[in-house]
């Protein structure tokens, strides 16, 4: 039976998502008021106007001070400087002109400087005082990153003012702060950061419309998810086992691999709900236990659809199929991987939101329990990505049968082949998966790495226990559960005890004192939720 | 200048109207106690009643419609009213009255907009718009029946079709953008909103009392209660149409002079 492995491929792929996608924060030259005076002349070398004369002017009494000096890309032997305006020793930010020479010949002059300044450029207060306003007016967190830099800042109705610049970096945004350095009063405040965001439109995999966070590069739309804390990237491999290849051998993604569409109408189903159902997640565990992504510092997620073309899946060996088709995995630093599927027994695997809620778990584990994956710890491993993946549907779907609802199955949106779900969480046995304890397998075998993916559902049983309740096949114990409606609870406490409470080699009997310190937490020690995850560990003979 | 236009004509027929009478010279049998040619009255008081706007519009955003609706209301405000009638015949009067009412208030405005990532996840937005402005000339034409009471008061019951010359502030767009949003998108602060402003004629009525208090020969003290009423739909260019309410109940009273 084909499963979710967590496939270690080779050593370069460690490295993979340091070639992803590009920074989102960049440089943005803040709106100056609309004054200065504005130098621009073409011809200048045969002219030589008031301009010039002007700039000249201000360069002998260190008015201007070449900042940059850059090649000509397009003609050879012409250079562009950079000459930013100065005032008593300190800039004056938006002054700045650019001079286009032609070897020793001045070819044009454009830019704006500022005149009429006035001012004691002599500081009252110190730069950390300075930073310490800044930072009083920022989120709780908040850091000045770099110097503050003390400049002249043109300001409204042609006044000028003295000023300590500097950046800000707090969880969501990085700004541009100006506090006065006589007064210390906050003269500006504005974000830097700078995207070309856009919001497209998509079809998933089995029809459901999205929308999609994407960005716009030269009219063209990629799937880079900008507008979550932690940036996402969806790359398409176009099927192509030499690209897939090329990657296993160097674990290099390239932004030409980033999946695109021409008018930001997502067709590709594949890549819709990957990108979608990614940020989903993502967001699902920041609103429900507030965590920052997969490493809780926003790590950036990538996702590789169409690793391999689903004809392949009459022609590759296997193992090759069973990774690469039939599959969807987890590998490193935020990198998931989603098969087409043969169209036989599986369907594309990015189409179920609790696989891709299920691989992305996987990446909550290993930067928190790190529950080695095999025997139980493994299992346990595989059991909180089911439980996660569960949830997230209750989440985000409408309860329910058929397609794109939410219920109790895994993976019933990717298998078309019978029985329709690889899963169960409320009736594990339907499938030949243990509802009990008892019922273990594999363990210290070379099987499914212990039978990871066999006996996590003595877990996830226990779970759907303890939130809806039921009677043990095998126990034949009857636990209330503590409701539908109060399933975030009972999240909320599997959550807790498998990313704080539990360790890399935490077995069965771990998750379940773990679970019920994180009840005893969350909800107190005589609490009924604390009542019934032991009763839900008890029935599944878990004690 | 259809405003100017209609008063001036009104007021010619008037006083035509009243030179008609004056050529006549025929006392009435039965009429004021005194040969009167014209009614000027200047009053001051309050609209006592408020009127409520509302311009529901909607919008389309994150591949959804979202909308939204300010709501303002005109409160009770002062207001200027003079006027002028002739005797047409017996105690029938012709005449027309201009009143004034000027407003700038808060409005209040709630809608919804659709969430950026999700779909059938719209966020209940609610903010104040400031400068909502409401100004009203209004010109009153009225046919008023004049009967003496005792103790030189005068009763006087009048209507007439009344023409506002309107302006109200509506919002034509909320301010809206992903620089406006903060993850994780589930809610969304009002950022603002752009205005226009509808300046349009509505005709509408008028009907109301005056009781006069003559303490002499030709000067009195009035007071005043009318009612005027008027309405119409505007449809702002690529928006959706909305009613606008004009008048209100004036109460108001103020100085009377018969000639």
């Amino acid at each position: 039976m084909p499963g979710f492995h967590k496939v270690v491929l080779c050593a370069a792929i460690v490295a993979v998502t340091l070639f992803a996608g590009g920074s989102r924060l960049t440089g943005q030259s803040a709106a100056f008021p609309e004054r200065g005076r504005s130098l621009g002349v073409e011809g200048a070398a045969a002219t030589l106007p008031a301009a010039l004369t002007r700039m000249d002017g201000m360069l002998r009494v260190g008015e201007l001070d070449i900042a940059s000096r850059q090649e000509d890309t397009m003609i050879a032997g012409r250079a562009h400087e950079r000459l930013k305006q100065m005032y008593k020793g300190v800039p004056v930010f938006g002054g700045q002109v650019a001079r286009q020479m032609d070897g020793r010949s001045i070819v044009s002059v454009s830019g704006r400087v500022y005149e009429g300044l006035d001012l004691d450029v002599t500081a009252q207060i110190s730069p950390q005082r300075a930073s310490t306003i800044a930072l009083a007016a920022s989120p709780s967190g908040a850091n000045v990153h770099g110097d503050a830099t003390l400049g002249v800042l043109p300001v409204a109705d042609n006044a000028y003012r003295l000023v300590y610049s500097m950046d800000v970096r707090s969880d969501w945004d990085v700004r541009r702060i100006d506090v006065d350095a006589k007064t210390g009063e906050l003269v500006r405040s504005f974000s830097t950061i700078q995207t070309s965001t856009t919001i497209g439109q998509g079809t998933g995999v089995l029809g459901g419309l999205r929308k999609m966070s994407t960005d716009s590069s030269n009219s063209t739309f990629r799937a880079v998810d900008l507008l979550r804390p932690a940036s996402a990237n969806t790359f398409d491999f176009r099927g192509s086992a030499s690209r897939l290849n090329a990657f296993l051998a160097t674990g290099l993604l390239f932004n030409s691999d980033i999946a695109t569409d021409s008018d930001n109408v997502w067709n590709d189903g594949p890549t819709v709900d990957a990108h979608v159902y990614q940020g989903w997640v993502h967001d699902y565990y920041f609103k429900r236990y507030g965590r920052r992504g997969l490493d809780d510092h926003n790590l950036e997620i990538d996702g590789i659809v169409h690793p391999l073309a689903r004809s392949q899946a009459g022609v590759q060996p296997p193992d090759i199929v069973g990774t690469f088709i039939n599959n969807a995995f987890f590998c490193c630093d935020g990198l998931m991987v989603y098969g087409d599927g043969d169209g036989r027994f599986f369907n594309y695997l990015a189409g179920a939101l609790d696989v891709v809620a299920h691989e992305m778990s996987h990446g909550v584990t290993e930067f928190s329990s790190s529950l080695v994956y095999e025997d139980e710890p493994g299992a346990l491993n595989e059991a909180f990505s089911d439980i996660m993946g569960a949830s997230i549907e209750y989440f985000y779907q409408p309860v329910g049968s058929g397609p794109e609802k939410a219920d109790w199955l895994i993976a019933e949106d990717a298998v078309i082949g019978f029985p329709g779900y690889l899963r169960s969480l409320n009736n594990p046995n339907a499938v030949g998966d243990p509802d009990h304890y008892s019922l273990r397998r594999f363990i210290g075998t070379d099987i499914d790495n212990g039978g990871v993916h066999f006996n996590l559902t003595i877990a996830t049983h226990a779970f759907y226990l303890a939130v809806a309740g039921g009677r043990n096949r095998v126990s034949g114990q009857t636990v209330t559960g503590v409701g539908m409606n109060n399933l975030e609870r009972m999240e909320r406490i599997f959550y807790r005890g498998w990313v704080f409470l539990m360790g890399p080699n935490s077995k069965f009997t771990d998750a379940r004192a773990a679970t019920l310190q994180a009840a005893t937490d969350l909800y107190g020690s005589g609490s009924n939720e604390r009542n019934q995850v032991a009763a839900a560990w008890s029935a599944v003979g878990v004690n | 200048m259809r405003i100017p236009l209609v008063a001036a004509t009104t007021i010619a027929l008037v006083l035509l109207a009243g030179s008609t009478h004056a050529q006549t010279r025929t006392p009435p049998r039965r009429g004021p106690r005194t040969q009167e040619f014209m009614r000027i009255s200047v009053n001051g008081g309050m609209q006592a009643t408020t009127v409520t706007f509302e311009d529901t519009q909607t919008f389309d955003q994150y591949f959804e419609t979202g909308s939204f609706t300010l709501t303002s209301t005109v409160p009770k405000l002062p207001f200027f009213d003079a006027g002028v009638a002739v005797r047409v015949y017996r105690r029938l009067h012709a005449g027309m009255s201009v009143s004034f009412i000027d407003s700038t208030d808060t409005g209040s405005v709630t809608g919804d907009v659709p969430h950026p990532l999700l779909f059938n996840q719209k966020r209940t937005v609610t903010g104040d718009v400031v400068n909502i402005h409401r100004r009203e000339t209004a010109e009153h034409f009225q046919a008023s029946w004049t009967a003496p009471a005792a103790a030189g008061l005068e009763f006087s019951a009048f209507g007439g079709p009344s023409i506002f010359n309107t302006e109200q502030t509506y919002v034509t767009a909320l301010t809206l953008g992903l620089d406006k949003e903060v993850y994780p998108y589930d809610t969304f602060a009002f950022a603002g909103a752009t205005t226009a402003t509808f300046n349009e004629i509505i005709i509408g009525y008028n009907v109301g009392v005056d009781m006069t208090w003559r303490f002499s020969k030709h000067v009195g003290l009035g007071l005043l209660f009318r009612y005027a009423h008027g309405e119409k739909t505007f449809t702002p260019t690529g928006g959706a149409p909305f009613k606008v309410e004009a008048g209100g109940l004036h109460a108001g009273g103020g100085l009377r002079v018969i000639l």
